[in-house]
């Protein structure tokens, strides 16, 4: 018996001491925002971190659709304006937050745009195929939520970091070339009374974001990048209807003709996302829609920003 | 709930653990076979049945094979000719649900896809058969006892409750091992104490498995997914890194989730039987299946290799050959015939698909071939005065093991059969080792989980040569003084949750064995 209970005593030892170095590595781990993705939204927040401060006029956020679409050297070299794509993969509203709450700690933007296909994705911190005893977990010790931050303490200076440089020189932005082309119905983009609602969560995000920018004296607009497999009216006339709500400019790009996006030579992934051939259409437009409406600086001319004529021979423009 | 999500290792086993402990002695089968049960519904829900259908059957079964033995007249041949009626009914019902659940479509499209081609216009519907998870594990060891109780190597056994938890054991009900009757149902029903010490060693059992399944198996998976996924856009050198990536992605995988199964059954006083036994460390194809999925092995060999080369046909074909070619050619028919079938049946036990049955036959030639040059080889060894020992040959011998199983499960994961046939002539026509490493990280491994999936294959390999070695690294541990003892496991906890691949930015990935 008192053998047994020894190992008893030793059991509850050696599980409190388990709680205490989850309880210790939780509070290493533990980000200063929460965040669902936060080795993405670790990486971003290096990134933005590398601009000098107050230098960007425009911020672009959403998923991979935001940074296939938004060229910010392309917008420089044709409008003089700085801007920065903080889409990450994937990336889901409660990041958006986060990563805007940290963009407005060293910049003050004049616009927010939101590319609206990551409405229609998960918007919370959980990850919802888990199985919920992890989600439970992650509440009592957030290691089990944030344990990927490791990745941001180690220096490894392997190949990768070649590319994150070019994609931290390109403001974001990511120029792929390859061609799949779309071989779906065409025009994807049939006029109908269909609507389907942004989620719940979705919206109440959007809410907050819009607050967030309003505060930080930044405007907030809706726009949806050409994504022939992803988009449809019936999604349009949902974001429609949470921009007139929320009084949030909104604009579809999918319906603008003028854009000329042919979706034989335009997207690298069958319609899903466009190439830097979709890319260069879209940010043209995009360009001239924000200087003729927003009447954003142009900074061309200003020694500040010269490292952003070196950046440009990245684009070879 | 897989064995590899908390819900499992850290409320079910532990929730089963405290009540089977807190219960009397008498009653501990009832706390088991409701933790069986209850975990059977939540993994299958009302497909529960199958298993309750399944588990009367064979419980029948097995008294009525006994009863005839006891009460039949008539000579031996006799009664053992009505055994084999009752046995043959018993598999039939047993394997008819199987069959049917998972084969009926396979079947089904097969013969339409033949008429099409005969020009005959018959189109088959699919129809949507749920199949319980496990049942491919839970028929084979319905057919073993009852096997076992005709063959009188097994009393049939009366009390429903010990078939009952035989074939439900919830640590093994998804993925096995196939254990057999004598090996688990005495101890599920006796309801010994738990000792703290199996405890203990279960949980670090379950701790390594983790590391297995979640550190390296689930990083490695996404290689996996994209390349074969996109076979065709692919140089022949991502195809052959994809390859070796699914090989240790299912070694890990499948391995760490006995880890998993294996300790738990621990924790309760059962001895599971071992699945696998340093699988890379064969002499050969054949060597390796007696250490991979050694379970299955083992069934196959003993309830289809050995009837099928024993059988009646087979040995008088057998004879008429010797007759004819000698006894040189002879000896080889039975192993020809019982190697066909097993193979055939291996494939087909992974699934009703084509890769499969390819996957099974490929192992059929090679362990066929295997047979018939083992004898010249010897001769032919022996005369050039070569080492089959040394470490030359057995370098050799390790390089054309790792070239065949990676080969195998290429054709075993590829999409389809001519998939696989493409992949493999890119991997010879096709290959540019610089795109390889131009696109590394691009592959869905970024620089770091690639130097943790580095880091936890030689962890897994210096363990396996270990244990090769019959070194038990968890006594050694187990002797060191209790501060470096508690150390040691809170890092390997730490390492567990830190660098495991779930969560955001990881693919969730199930159980793949969890499938057949």
């Amino acid at each position: 018996m008192k053998k047994l209970n020894g190992k008893v005593v030793r059991s509850i030892g050696f599980m409190a001491g388990l709680v205490l170095i989850l309880t210790l590595s939780s509070m290493i781990f533990s980000p200063k925002r929460e965040a669902y993705n936060v080795i993405a939204v670790d990486e971003k927040e290096r990134s933005i971190n590398a601009e000098p401060e107050n230098t960007l006029d425009v911020i672009f956020m959403g998923d991979s659709e935001s940074y296939s679409g938004f060229s910010p050297l392309q917008i420089w070299a044709e409008y003089g304006n700085t801007s920065y794509v903080c889409g990450t993969t994937a990336q889901r509203l409660c990041d958006t937050y986060s990563l805007l709450q940290h963009v407005f700690e060293k910049q003050s933007p004049k616009l927010v745009v939101l590319e609206t296909n990551c409405l229609y994705r998960e918007a919370g911190i959980s990850k919802e195929s888990d199985d919920k005893s992890l989600k439970l977990a992650a509440e009592y010790f957030p290691v089990f939520q944030y344990h990927s931050r490791w990745k941001g303490y180690v220096p490894l200076t392997l190949s990768t970091k070649q590319e994150v440089t070019k994609e931290r020189r390109m403001k974001g932005f990511r120029l792929r070339k390859s061609v799949k082309p779309y071989i779906g119905p065409l025009p994807y983009m049939k006029k109908t009374s269909e609507i389907t609602a942004v989620p719940e969560l979705a919206g109440e995000y959007v809410e907050k974001i819009n607050k967030l920018c309003q505060e930080n004296n930044a405007e907030l607009i809706l726009v949806s990048v050409p994504s022939a497999k992803n988009w449809n009216y019936s999604r349009h006339n949902g974001v429609a209807e949470l921009a007139e709500k929320n009084k949030i400019v909104y604009l579809d790009l999918n319906l603008v003709e003028e854009i000329g996006i042919n979706w034989k030579t335009d997207t690298k992934d069958a319609g899903d996302h466009l190439n830097f051939a979709g890319a260069k259409k879209v940010t043209k437009y995009i360009g001239k829609y924000l200087n003729e409406k927003f009447q954003l600086t142009d900074h061309r001319g200003d020694a500040k920003y010269q490292k952003w004529y070196e950046d440009c021979k990245l684009l070879e423009l | 709930m897989s064995y590899h999500l908390i819900a499992y290792f850290a409320i079910f086993l532990p929730a089963v653990i405290l009540i089977y402990q807190l219960t009397p002695q008498k009653f501990r089968w009832l706390v088991l076979l409701s933790a069986d049960y209850i975990f059977f519904w939540l993994i299958s829900g009302k497909l529960i049945l199958y298993l309750l259908f399944a588990t009367i059957i064979t419980h029948y079964i097995g008294i009525w094979l006994e009863n005839v033995s006891l009460t039949a007249e008539g000579s031996a041949k006799q009664i053992t000719k009505k055994k084999r009626r009752v046995l043959a009914f018993g598999i039939l019902i047993n394997l008819a649900v199987l069959v049917v659940l998972k084969y009926f479509n396979f079947f089904g499209q097969n013969i339409s896809s033949l008429m099409n081609v005969l020009s005959i216009n018959w189109e088959y519907k699919t129809i949507h058969f749920m199949v319980p998870i496990g049942i491919s594990y839970y028929t084979l060891q319905t057919i073993s006892y009852m096997t076992d109780v005709y063959r009188g190597t097994l009393k049939a056994e009366k009390n429903i409750v010990k078939i009952a938890l035989y074939l439900s054991f919830f640590p093994q009900i998804m993925e096995g091992p196939i254990s057999r009757f004598h090996e688990t149902a005495e101890s599920l029903y006796e309801g010994k104490s738990i000792e703290f010490e199996n405890i203990k060693f279960g949980y670090q059992r379950i701790i390594y498995g983790l590391f297995k399944k979640i550190v390296v198996a689930d990083r490695i998976a996404p290689v996996v997914i994209k390349v074969f996924g996109n076979y065709t856009e692919y140089d022949g050198s991502i195809i052959v890194f994809a390859v070796i990536c699914f090989t240790l992605q299912l070694y890990m995988e499948f391995s760490g989730c006995m880890d998993i199964i294996m300790g738990s059954g621990q924790i309760f006083g059962v001895k599971l039987p071992e699945n696998f036994r340093q699988p890379f460390f064969a002499k050969d194809a054949s060597d390796f299946w007696h250490r991979w999925h050694i379970t299955l092995g083992t069934w196959f060999k003993d309830y289809i290799f050995y009837p099928v080369s024993l059988a009646k046909p087979v040995k008088n074909f057998a004879k008429k050959v010797k007759n004819r070619f000698g006894r040189n050619v002879s000896k080889f028919v039975a192993p020809f015939a019982a190697l066909f079938c097993v193979w055939s049946c291996n494939g087909l036990w992974h699934g009703p698909y084509w890769t499969y049955i390819f996957y099974g036959m490929y192992y059929f030639v090679l362990i066929f071939l295997e047979n018939v040059l083992e004898e010249p080889v010897s001769k032919l060894t022996a005369k050039l005065h070569i080492n089959r020992e040394g470490r030359g040959y057995r370098i050799f011998r390790l390089c054309k093991l790792l070239v065949i199983v990676n080969i195998g499960e290429m054709f075993f994961r590829a999409e389809s059969v001519g998939a696989g046939f493409i992949m493999l002539k890119n991997m010879f026509m096709n290959f540019h080792i610089h795109k390889l490493t131009y696109k590394f990280f691009d592959l869905g491994m970024d620089q770091y989980d690639s130097v943790v999936a580095l880091i936890g294959i030689l962890v897994v390999l210096a363990v396996d040569i270990m244990h090769e070695k019959n070194i038990s690294l968890r006594d050694i541990i187990a002797k060191w003084a209790l501060p470096i003892r508690w150390v040691f496991w809170y890092a390997a906890i730490m390492f567990v949750v830190i660098f495991g691949a779930y969560g955001a930015g990881y693919t969730v990935v199930d159980m793949i064995y969890a499938g057949y």
